[in-house]
């Protein structure tokens, strides 16, 4: 087999690879965020303050509204958008060849309301994915072979899915998730991508001011792009039969933030301040 | 309180297993591009588990594993990373390279992926069984048709000289 070692032994990384791989998994260690999140006191005590003001100022009509949704157990509303969690900033790809963009995030929806025997749940411009060995929910619609989904190993995708009001998707160990894809992709919107990409690259070592506006509107404006146009039908089948509907949109927006870090080299250990986007993904009764 | 990043230990997995996850990769897709998507990809993978209580050799077959599942699952598409260094380029093949490695990669994916163990990684028959998840008497079948298909498909002499 000398032929064929010879061959493989050409196939080879170069230092270029190696570096800015390796700079990559710093980047990403440095970013590494639960990827289930759950509400932290911070959060929670800025929804409550959300919520608390969104009913003060602008009532819900709950007498027009038969049951509520909650999204990480944040109330959501149609005045505003609610925060109801972060999306992991390196859960996104997009192909610029084929002009496809997806970001993911945990399912994290939940009903409340009084006789609901079925929650069903339809999804435009993204699919759900769903694990195959689920015997909980009931898998009405398979997602459209156009829309652009991740390679997921043991997971297919649903464009409407349907659970019993008293067995709800649980977040943590049911383990669905959201797709988000833009329903059409502009030229812009790959451009950003390819820039966000690109400061994603060098965030931690880049402090200038005009960058790092740059790199938040950037953000923002791919990660906005990506949820924006994804709707979210729910419907609440009740024990008389009857039918009741709303329906979801979302949106996303950027914090920057500073943290030290220490890193450890074969010089020593050094401490410098790295910048952190971090991603919220919001909600809304549209 | 600052987090603290191991570049050490990044730097080691990167430097050490770079080539094994191209080699195998540069084989589903033909080209150095894409594998290094899948490379890129499988480290990040790799860094999201608890790597410090493995050795070298499980995380080795952690990684070869991981590297024929993302290369299974490979789908063209882009990754934050944009720019290609001038270094990348696709390697340059004799002819005679270039038609031993065509024929080896004709071969069904599970051939192809125990002649790269057995001949380039020098890997036993129940260490390959161990890293792919199968019955020893699997691979050894798989080896021996994998032999037959390239002894019908090369001359004697080429077989001889693979």
């Amino acid at each position: 087999m000398k032929t064929y070692k010879n061959a493989i032994n050409k196939i080879k990384a170069s230092e270029s690879f190696k570096a800015q791989t390796a700079e990559m998994l710093v980047c990403q260690q440095a970013n590494k965020k639960k990827f289930r999140f759950a509400p932290v006191a911070a959060i929670a005590a800025s929804l409550a303050v959300v919520i608390a003001l969104g009913a003060v100022f602008f009532p819900m009509s709950k007498e027009n509204k038969s049951f509520v949704i909650t999204a990480n157990a944040a109330e959501l509303n149609d005045n505003s958008f609610t925060t109801i969690g972060e999306l992991p900033a390196n859960n996104w790809r997009a192909d610029v060849e084929k002009n496809e963009i997806y970001v993911i995030a945990d399912f994290t929806l939940e009903v409340k309301g009084e006789n609901i025997k079925n929650i069903t749940y339809t999804i435009d411009n993204g699919a759900f994915a769903v694990p195959d060995n689920n015997d909980k929910l009931i898998l009405t619609k398979q997602a459209d072979k156009n829309v652009c989904v991740p390679k997921r190993e043991n997971k297919s995708f649903y464009s409407e899915i349907t659970a019993k009001y008293n067995n709800q998707i649980d977040t943590t160990n049911d383990n669905v998730e959201i797709v988000f894809n833009p329903a059409k992709i502009d030229k812009d919107i790959i451009l950003i991508a390819e820039r966000y990409g690109k400061f994603a690259d060098v965030w931690v070592y880049d402090t200038e001011a005009e960058k790092l506006n740059n790199y938040q509107k950037t953000t923002e404006e791919f990660f906005s792009g990506a949820v924006k146009d994804c709707r979210i039908k729910v419907q609440a089948e009740y024990s008389d039969g009857t039918i009741e509907t709303q329906r979801l949109t979302y949106n996303a927006d950027v914090k920057l933030y500073t943290e030290p870090l220490t890193f450890h080299t074969k010089n020593g250990d050094e401490t410098r301040n790295v910048y952190i986007a971090k991603v919220n993904l919001k909600a809304k009764l549209a | 309180m600052a987090k603290n990043i191991d570049v050490n230990l990044i730097n080691h997995i990167v430097n050490t297993y770079s080539d094994t996850i191209l080699r195998i990769s540069y084989q589903y897709t033909k080209s150095v591009y894409d594998a290094q998507d899948i490379a890129q990809d499988v480290f990040l993978a790799v860094m999201q588990k608890d790597i410090s209580s493995l050795s070298e050799e499980k995380l080795k077959a952690y990684i070869i594993r991981a590297t024929i599942n993302k290369s299974n699952d490979f789908h063209r598409r882009r990754t934050r990373r944009k720019v290609v260094s001038l270094e990348d380029v696709e390697p340059v093949f004799t002819t005679e390279e270039q038609s031993v490695l065509d024929e080896v990669n004709r071969l069904p994916e599970k051939y192809r992926n125990v002649i790269y163990l057995h001949y380039y990684e020098g890997y036993k028959v129940n260490e390959i069984a161990d890293i792919l998840g199968v019955k020893p008497s699997t691979v050894s079948s798989q080896l021996n048709r994998a032999r037959a298909k390239l002894k019908d498909i090369l001359t004697e002499e080429r077989y001889e000289n693979i």
